[in-house]
């Protein structure tokens, strides 16, 4: 069976992101396959704390500094059978120097990793290298909570991400600088990627139609956390429904956790939340989502699959 | 490349429910939508600007409006479909080597200029096209202003008829069929009177006019 490769981001602090990937990892874990959470928050690194692990004697840390070969290696096991984990690293000597050639180095050794599923913790927010490790999940997949901080900074994070997939394209096609400022003026307002799109295709179809189908399998999940009534799982349904038609992409609504005071309790124990309520909602709910995710056909990313897409 | 364009959307994709979604859903779907897309939808926080939640609030409206009542959505469902599988169905016997019109077609145009593409002489119609999808009291006239006699004569040849037995059926001179089908002759100056007899003559090659309100 291939490794699939599962990203959790966020727009905004405190929707959950983390626990999301944690709980996701417990629950999974549980099925008896082999699972590695990875924490790529270079910013705030806590997987580890919301899976127990107070102490790991290695971390992402000792793969950027070349003690270690592989990132592989500096994987822990964790208290839950079958889940082990990349701590992540505040050090701010690596979030400092985490040049271009080190996070290319970071990305494909986390492509690399071995296990049944590998779901990585990203950094909340659009900055670059955050979008850079969500875009390498298939899927990645953004958590929001019902609140209008959470959805604003959730549609920033997509369209940033949008606009980083197609720049990605753009450079790996080295287009032209023309192209670059038409996208440029994309990140405008709501409509203007059909502008971007309308004007490429008139200037060059070709092009137009690479980065149009580069958009296109650019198919995140979303999951809205904390949801305290039906209203909430509705939302889900029509973010990703608004997402399509004025985002031009495939959002697909991966299920609702709902909010739970209990969750609390559990993270002042150090002690992930499903391990202590196995039958709870919240547990049934990632399950769900689990389930989601592996009934996904996605094919992981082969190295060479950008160049397939050359008309 | 195809992008599909909020204009492009049918009332189905504008609702975000299924072609075979059962009447009760249509309700739900459309207080999810309007729920959506009104001033303070949390959906669409940040997203959208007041315009745009206008315009698509309408188009929302507009979309329940029809597909809430079976005899709209019956009638809707039978002309879009007309629009897409029926009209494909044709390319292929005309077994065309040139590039199909009807699926190169610009969707914002009705279903009449696609027809016209796929069997005139790809000559640009300067009529305004009626709205492929809007419900208009009056489709049958916007039709009417854009039915072209030398479409009518293509889909007539294609239907293997005579420009007498269609004169027959119309209870017209072939002589005056042929004036409207080449858009010569002065029997129908009077505009109406020529309007009428674009219909009728649509209708009995098959076009569904009615079926467009």
């Amino acid at each position: 069976m291939e490794t699939t490769l599962w990203a959790i981001g966020s727009g905004k602090g405190g929707t959950g992101k983390s626990f999301v990937a944690a709980n996701l990892g417990v629950s999974l874990a549980a099925r008896g396959r082999d699972i590695l959470v990875v924490d790529t928050d270079l910013g705030g690194p806590n997987l580890h704390t919301l899976l127990g692990v107070r102490d790991a004697p290695t971390d992402m840390s000792d793969f950027l500094t070349g003690r270690t070969a592989s990132l592989q290696e500096t994987a822990v096991p964790t208290s839950v059978p079958h889940l082990r984990l990349v701590k992540g690293t505040d050090e701010l000597l690596f979030i400092a120097n985490l040049n271009y050639l080190k996070k290319k180095r970071l990305l494909r050794q986390i492509k690399a990793l071995q296990a049944a599923h590998v779901i990585l913790d990203t950094g909340t927010g659009s900055a670059f290298n955050s979008l850079d490790f969500f875009l390498l999940g298939r899927p990645g997949s953004l958590v929001i909570t019902p609140d209008p901080t959470a959805i604003e900074n959730g549609y920033y994070f997509l369209k940033s991400a949008i606009i980083r997939v197609l720049r990605l394209y753009m450079e790996f096609y080295r287009m032209k600088d023309l192209h670059t400022r038409l996208l440029e003026q994309a990140e405008k307002d709501s409509r203007s990627l059909y502008t971007f799109f309308q004007n490429l295709q008139a200037s060059d179809p070709a092009y137009g139609a690479i980065l149009y189908r580069a958009l296109k399998s650019f198919r995140p999940g979303l999951i809205v956390n904390k949801a305290r009534n039906e209203r909430d799982v509705l939302l889900g349904r029509a973010i990703s429904d608004v997402a399509q038609k004025y985002l031009l992409i495939e959002l697909d609504f991966l299920g609702a956790i709902p909010y739970d005071e209990r969750v609390e309790t559990s993270l002042r124990r150090l002690s992930p939340f499903v391990l202590d309520h196995p039958t709870s909602p919240v547990a049934s709910a990632l399950n769900a989502i689990a389930d989601q995710l592996l009934a996904r056909e996605r094919p992981p990313l082969k190295d060479g699959e950008l160049r397939t897409a050359v008309p | 490349m195809k992008i599909r364009r909020l204009e492009d959307l049918d009332y189905y994709e504008i609702l975000n429910i299924p072609r075979t979604v059962a009447p009760a859903d249509i309700l739900r779907a459309y207080l999810l939508a309007v729920a959506t897309y009104r001033p303070e939808g949390l959906a669409t926080y940040s997203l959208l600007t007041d315009e745009e939640r206008r315009q698509m609030l309408a188009r929302v409206d507009e979309a329940y409006a029809v597909l809430s009542d079976p005899e709209r959505r019956a009638g809707y469902d039978e002309r879009t479909v007309w629009g897409g599988a029926v009209a494909t169905s044709l390319v292929h016997v005309r077994r065309s080597t040139e590039p199909l019109e009807i699926r190169d077609a610009d969707r914002k145009r009705g279903w009449i200029q696609r027809l016209a593409g796929l069997f005139g002489r790809r000559r640009k119609v300067e009529a305004e096209p009626p709205p492929p999808d809007g419900p208009s009291p009056s489709a049958a006239a916007a039709a009417a202003k854009v039915l072209r006699g030398d479409l009518l004569r293509s889909l007539r040849l294609h239907r293997g008829l005579t420009i007498e037995t269609a004169a027959q059926a119309l209870r017209v001179s072939p002589e005056a069929l042929e004036g409207l089908e080449t858009g010569e002759g002065g029997e129908f100056v009077d505009k109406i009177q020529r309007s009428a007899l674009l219909v009728s003559y649509a209708k009995t090659l098959g076009l569904d006019i009615d079926a467009l309100g």
